[in-house]
């Protein structure tokens, strides 16, 4: 096993700064500070005052941070709730999905293998709001929503349900049509990953006395393709908690009825744009950015840390 | 066991039903007159709807036409003929006849003249009429007729007069981007004639009347705007020569050397409507084409569509002879099926085959017809000299069909209507009913009713050519659907979703195929007269043609300017935006070009606004324009409290301006004692209810909320429901619909000082109980996707709609045209009687940016714009050229009265309902308020939790909103102690600036 899994260590070369260098990284430079560093050091900049969007800003200090967590009710009874109920569902449920279809779909033909990859990957592609038409005609409110119509065909409901307005269904919804359209770039790079792997590894495998196709799993395609695995997990991180904003084009308000189906990015829009705080807004920003960074440092450190054995 | 019992359950509920059931007919027999057996007594026999008085003309038809005279003398009844008059009728001489060289009749609106007439011969004549129509009106004249002092069918209510337009100019004026902009229309004055026929179908023999022999009296009512009546002539039936006849009696010999007459489509000299109007853009199929810029190339198919509407050319033959008539056309509105066409040549129907004349469909390649006799090109003699040709819409052999269509429909709803009276409309797959104990005839009105539609279904095709063509392809189902039905009653009960109700049943579907069968769209694009058809160019253009024009014209719109105004750059340019569709903006654009510009001394740059929140973004980006056109009522408000809006009353002329509207309108503008926007355009709710349907189930129109739920039960029995706002609005439940509850009860949203949440009050507690009790204790459905939709096919025959929904269904809903009306909204009964049904009804707005250097002018703009003269204009040019669906509802309210959109009966109910208007009141926490009333509403109606408590969490959120507010705003430092005070704006605000 061990000696399979070695590689050859890489011929270490010392990097020599010529000209070169600094001028084929320029333009990634510029436009990643122009457009990731700028606004993000503006928007933690603004987070710290009072803005309108109008008039100049007032430096608060620390008010909006605390506000948010002291006097935002709705940012603790929902928002906090619902972005971590759908995180933790969406995110490892949907990235399990991604690896299994990737793994299944790499042991079919290759004709055969193009054509559902494709199929998987369309609706990741298409945007939220092309996303909430389709499932809307699905979940509409009376007899003509095709659940409505279905369940009342079969009797199981006498009257139709308000799917996209009950407060008890909505994020269960948001949930599905997320998983439904979460096949998307980590997908696409996981099946490569499995594609990769060498069969003679397998070949070996199974000299080596490994008997069945879960332990070829755990012990040869997951470790082979670390990297797509690691990529994939912080795509789908990130995703799932920008993804909110599904609920708010399912059900065609901001935000979602009793907050049912609010999460922070929709509460970010909700007071940046519908009640003019940007300064608040940008609070909230910022905390969902050290959310995403410390939610990838963990996975980065998992993974990175079963690179060195 | 279990099943047993079921079995058990179901015999007993049927025996139960049977008794119950002949014990209501034993009641109706006795004529006993509770609700019910009165509704069951009054839903049984069709078309007993009070304004159905007289019996339509189409069941009169057969019998009439067989009483039309034929090869009679003409009689014409002049002035001299006059027996009884009203003041409103008086007699010109000749001198002021405009030209008829006789004395002629006047009538002013709502003028009655009584015509006498002597009629040697009993019989059926045609009346023709000779009339000129001296205002500009855009509607057609309608006038009421009675002969012999009795209505001789329905339609004789409203006979139609049609006024001549045309163009004021066909060299289009061009924007600064080079397109050209779409024509305005004109009223041509002069004399027309015609006989009176079918508004719906302009049917091949006009109506029929019966005569008496001896005297007989006709009687004429004006309901419009005043109108001359020469001569009114009775006629025999006109019959028309066929194409032998006409061939051999005109000279054959071609007009050799002739060069053929090219007329284009989009230069018609004289229209019917104003709105008929030319077709634009860049498609190289069409002539002229440009690929840099849009031009005028057609004359649009669909603008002249309806029977009656038509359109003439002129042209000039210069050597005498034998021409043909060929038309390049589209007609791609028409899957399958042909328009029909009359087709005059100066002003007569040459011969019998131009009365009905076929342009088959399209799609979206051009055709060339040359008009044709039995597959055989038709030659048409012309003198040298000038002549016209006038292609008129008729319906042709569509109106049989219709007739028959619609007899079905009316018939599915009279049995959806038995049907549901037994079943109560709760389905119960389980559960056998044996329908035909109760309806008999069911089975064999069915069965009836497929023939019917698949006899229809072959003649269509028929005419098509095709064997299954797509436009009827739903008539097919249909006809499958009810044969399907008459052979299992019992799974036609359980899916009556796909017989009576929903745009999928068994009349839903015919009633679109009956829509798209009386409308005849076909655009033309060229007319050639020509003496030899092998002259004529090639139509078509090729596949690779069209690619690279495509791509072409993909490439120079990287180069296109979008911007507007004459373009100099020396002079400063005032920029405004609008929250509108393009097509309102090129309006504007023409009326600052004409009216406007002159004046100043900068330039207009009118650029449409996509999307309202972008306006809050360009403020904080220093982009901001000068002037926002059309903003949603609630968007001043809030850029107003951010420092982002001009006090309009610093301006001239602001005083004045408020005597255009009324008070209310300006409520949502108020912060202080400064106003912040002008009313733009207004959205009036209504409450629109079927009288069909009410009338066989014996209801009332309710007033209040009370008559409502009295005609609840009767409705719900029959599955139909009323419709509310909160129904048709998303999942947030705005202002807009919860606001008008707590008005009408007198209670308000926040406290008069404006520091806390005032929902605790009585009133309110009341209406919030009001607005919950009807969705959970009386059913009343919580959406209604489509509410136009369900009010058409009848699952919701009554409800509160707005603007829109009127628009739809006076332009887009013709199966139920006369059959429904609109009354104001119902409200909450008040203590001495009296119903408050106070809506709001400002929807747009408009604002001067405060940030602009250009504020002054800038206000001189809104105001010219705003002003009762322009708006007026603005109303009707909108109208003139896109037509009557095109309704501008302007916030000034002599422009808003004198569109002429509604009729006068409508009109009276929309002005009486906004004169009932009461505007939303706005606070810096109206966001969050109109959220927590949603929520409120949402946790009683979906979880049921109790309204009370539901309603405090409200209160409790409000007012911790008003808190953080009202410090944001500077009302109210960090102790909650007033800095400032805040004042909630009231109509007494504007009262005082008017003095």
């Amino acid at each position: 096993m061990s000696t399979i899994a070695k590689r050859e260590p890489r011929p270490r070369r010392r990097l020599r700064l010529d000209v070169s260098v600094p001028i084929m990284l320029a333009p990634f430079l510029f436009f990643f500070f122009v457009f990731i560093i700028l606004p993000i050091v503006i928007a933690v900049g603004l987070s710290f005052t009072s803005f309108n969007g109008v008039q100049t800003p007032e430096v608060n200090g620390l008010s909006n941070y605390v506000a948010l967590l002291t006097q935002d009710t709705e940012f603790l009874r929902y928002i906090l709730p619902n972005t971590l109920k759908f995180a933790m569902i969406v995110g490892p449920f949907g990235y399990l999905l991604q690896f299994l279809l990737a793994w299944v779909l790499a042991q079919i033909p290759k004709g055969s293998r193009t054509v559902l990859a494709l199929i998987f990957y369309s609706p990741s592609m298409t945007g939220s709001v092309v996303t909430a038409v389709i499932w809307k005609v699905i979940f509409t409110g009376d007899q003509n929503g095709y659940l409505n119509y279905i369940l009342e065909k079969l009797n199981i409901i006498q009257e139709p349900v308000q799917w996209l307005q009950n407060t008890s269904t909505i994020l269960p919804i948001m949930i599905i049509v997320t998983l439904w359209s979460s096949m998307g770039i980590g997908f696409l790079t996981m099946l490569s990953g499995v594609l990769n792997i060498d069969p003679e590894l397998y070949e070996a495998a199974y000299i080596d006395g490994i008997r069945n196709r879960f332990q070829e799993i755990v012990y040869i395609t997951i470790p082979s393709m670390k990297p797509q695995m690691l990529f994939g997990a912080v795509m789908a991180i990130v995703n799932t908690i920008t993804a909110g904003q599904i609920g708010v084009d399912l059900t065609g308000a901001n935000p979602t009825p009793g907050y049912s189906g609010s999460t922070m990015v929709t509460h970010i829009d909700d007071y940046g744009f519908l009640q003019y705080e940007m300064g608040y807004a940008n609070a909230i920003a910022v905390v969902l950015l050290i959310f995403v960074f410390i939610l990838s440092r963990v996975v980065n450190k998992f993974f990175a840390e079963r690179e060195e054995d | 066991m279990k099943h047993r019992g079921k079995q058990l359950t179901a015999l007993l509920l049927c025996i139960l039903l049977t008794f119950s059931q002949s014990g209501i007919c034993t009641a109706a027999a006795e004529a006993e007159t509770d609700g019910v057996s009165q509704t069951e007594s009054e839903a049984l026999p069709d078309d007993s709807s009070e304004e159905a008085v007289e019996a339509n003309y189409a069941d009169l038809k057969a019998e009439l036409s067989e009483s039309l005279l034929e090869g009679t003398e003409d009689i014409a009844i002049t002035a001299d003929n006059l027996a009884e008059s009203d003041e409103a009728v008086s007699i010109l001489p000749a001198e002021e006849s405009n030209g008829y060289g006789a004395p002629v009749v006047l009538m002013e609106s709502n003028g009655t003249v009584t015509l006498e007439v002597d009629v040697p011969q009993a019989g059926g004549y045609l009346i023709d009429i000779s009339y000129y129509i001296p205002e500009s009106y855009m509607q057609d004249l309608l006038l009421t007729l009675l002969v012999n002092g009795e209505s001789p069918f329905y339609e004789c209510r409203n006979l139609q007069l049609k006024a001549v337009w045309k163009d004021t100019s066909q060299d289009y004026e061009v924007d600064s981007s080079g397109n050209e902009m779409y024509p305005l229309p004109e009223r041509v004055y002069r004399w027309e004639s015609c006989y009176l026929n079918s508004t719906t179908y302009n049917s091949d023999v006009p109506f029929i009347f019966y005569f008496e022999a001896g005297k007989n009296t006709i009687t004429i009512s004006n309901n419009d705007v005043p109108v001359m009546i020469g001569d009114i002539t009775l006629k025999g039936r006109q019959e028309l020569a066929s194409y032998e006849e006409y061939a051999a009696g005109v000279d054959t010999s071609a007009a050799a050397d002739a060069e053929y007459v090219l007329i284009e489509g989009e230069h018609y000299t004289e229209k019917s409507d104003s709105f008929v109007r030319p077709e634009r853009g860049s498609n190289v199929k069409y002539h002229p084409y440009s690929a840099s810029s849009r031009l005028v190339y057609s004359l649009a198919g669909n603008s002249w569509q309806n029977p009656g509407q038509w359109v003439t050319y002129t042209f000039d033959i210069e050597i005498s002879g034998v021409y043909y008539i060929a038309i390049k056309y589209f007609q791609d509105g028409k899957e399958d099926m042909p328009s029909m066409k009359k087709i005059y040549v100066d002003g007569e129907v040459l011969f019998d085959e131009m009365a009905d004349y076929a342009f088959a469909y399209t799609g979206s390649d051009a055709a060339c017809e040359v008009l044709s006799v039995d597959g055989e090109q038709a030659a048409f003699y012309f003198e040298a000299g000038t002549h016209t040709i006038t292609l008129e819409t008729v319906s042709g052999p569509y109106e049989e069909s219709y007739e028959n269509l619609m007899s079905i429909v009316s018939q599915i709803t009279t049995i959806a209507l038995e049907i549901q009276y037994v079943t109560g409309n709760r389905t119960d797959e389980n559960r056998d009913w044996k329908i035909e104990n109760y309806i008999p005839h069911i089975r064999e009105d069915l069965l009836a009713s497929a023939e019917i539609l698949e006899s229809e279904y072959e003649k269509l095709s028929a005419m098509s050519g095709l064997s299954d063509p797509v436009l009827l392809s739903d008539l097919g189902t249909a006809a499958r659907r009810l044969r399907r039905f008459a052979d299992d009653l019992n799974y036609m009960i359980n899916h009556m979703s796909q017989f009576s109700s929903g745009d999928d049943s068994v009349s839903g579907l015919i009633s679109t195929v009956v829509a798209d069968l009386l409308a005849q769209p076909l655009e033309i694009d060229q007319i050639y007269i020509t003496p030899d058809t092998s002259q004529l160019p090639e139509v078509g253009v090729g596949f690779f043609r069209v690619l690279i024009e495509e791509i072409k014209k993909l490439f120079l719109s990287f180069f296109n300017d979008y911007t507007t105004g004459d373009g100099d750059p020396n002079k400063e340019t005032l920029t405004v935006w609008v929250n509108h569709a393009t097509t309102n903006v090129e309006v504007m654009r023409q009326l600052t070009e004409s009216s406007y510009l002159p004046g100043v001394d900068y330039n207009v740059n009118l650029s449409v606004m996509a999307d309202e929140t972008k306006l809050l973004l360009a403020v904080s980006a220093g982009n901001a324009p000068d002037l926002a056109i059309g903003l949603s009522y609630y968007q001043p408000y809030q850029l107003a409290l951010r420092g982002a809006l001009a006090d309009l009353r610093q301006f001239d002329g602001f005083t004045e301006a408020l005597d255009d509207y009324a008070e209310e309108f300006f409520i949502p503008f108020i912060i202080g004692d400064s106003c912040y926007a002008l009313p733009e355009a207004l959205n009036f709710n209504l409450m629109f209810y079927r009288k069909d349907i009410l009338s066989q189930l014996g209801l009332e129109v309710p007033q209040s909320w009370d008559d409502v739920m009295d005609m609840l039960p009767v409705l719900s029995q029959y599955g139909m429901s009323f419709c509310t706002r909160i129904a048709t609005d998303s999942s947030l439940k705005t202002l807009g619909s919860t606001f008008p509850y707590f008005d009408q009860m007198g209670a308000s949203i926040f406290s008069e000082d404006g520091l806390s949440c005032a929902l605790g009050s009585e009133e309110a507690v009341s209406a919030f109980n009001l607005m919950c009790d009807l969705y959970t204790k009386y059913s009343l459905p919580t959406t209604v996707a489509n509410f136009y939709n369900s009010f058409k096919n009848g699952t919701t025959p009554i409800g509160i709609g707005d603007m829109s929904v009127y628009i739809l269904l006076r332009n887009a809903a013709p199966e139920i045209a006369g059959q429904w009306g609109i009354a104001p909204v119902v409200g909450v009964e008040q203590e001495d009687g009296t119903v408050n049904n106070n809506m709001w009804a400002v929807n747009t707005a408009s604002s001067v940016l405060e940030g602009s250097d250009m504020k002054e002018e800038a206000w001189d703009y809104l105001k010219w714009f705003m002003s009762t003269e322009i708006q007026t204009q603005y109303v009707n040019n909108m109208q003139l050229t896109f037509g009557s669906e095109f309704i501008w509802a302007s916030a000034n309210l002599e422009a808003f009265v004198s569109t002429t959109a509604y009729s006068q009966e409508d009109l009276q109910v929309v002005m009486e309902q906004i004169e009932n208007c009461a505007e939303i009141t706005l606070h810096p926490s109206y966001v969050i308020a109109q959220r927590a009333i949603s929520d409120a509403w949402n946790a009683v109606v979906f979880d049921g939790d109790a309204p009370r408590t539901s309603l405090d969490d409200a209160i409790t959120t409000i007012n911790r909103d008003i808190t953080r507010k009202l410090q944001e705003f500077g009302y109210l430092d960090d102790n909650g102690q007033v800095v400032s005070e805040y004042t909630m704006p009231t109509v007494e605000t504007v009262y005082a600036w008017k003095e």
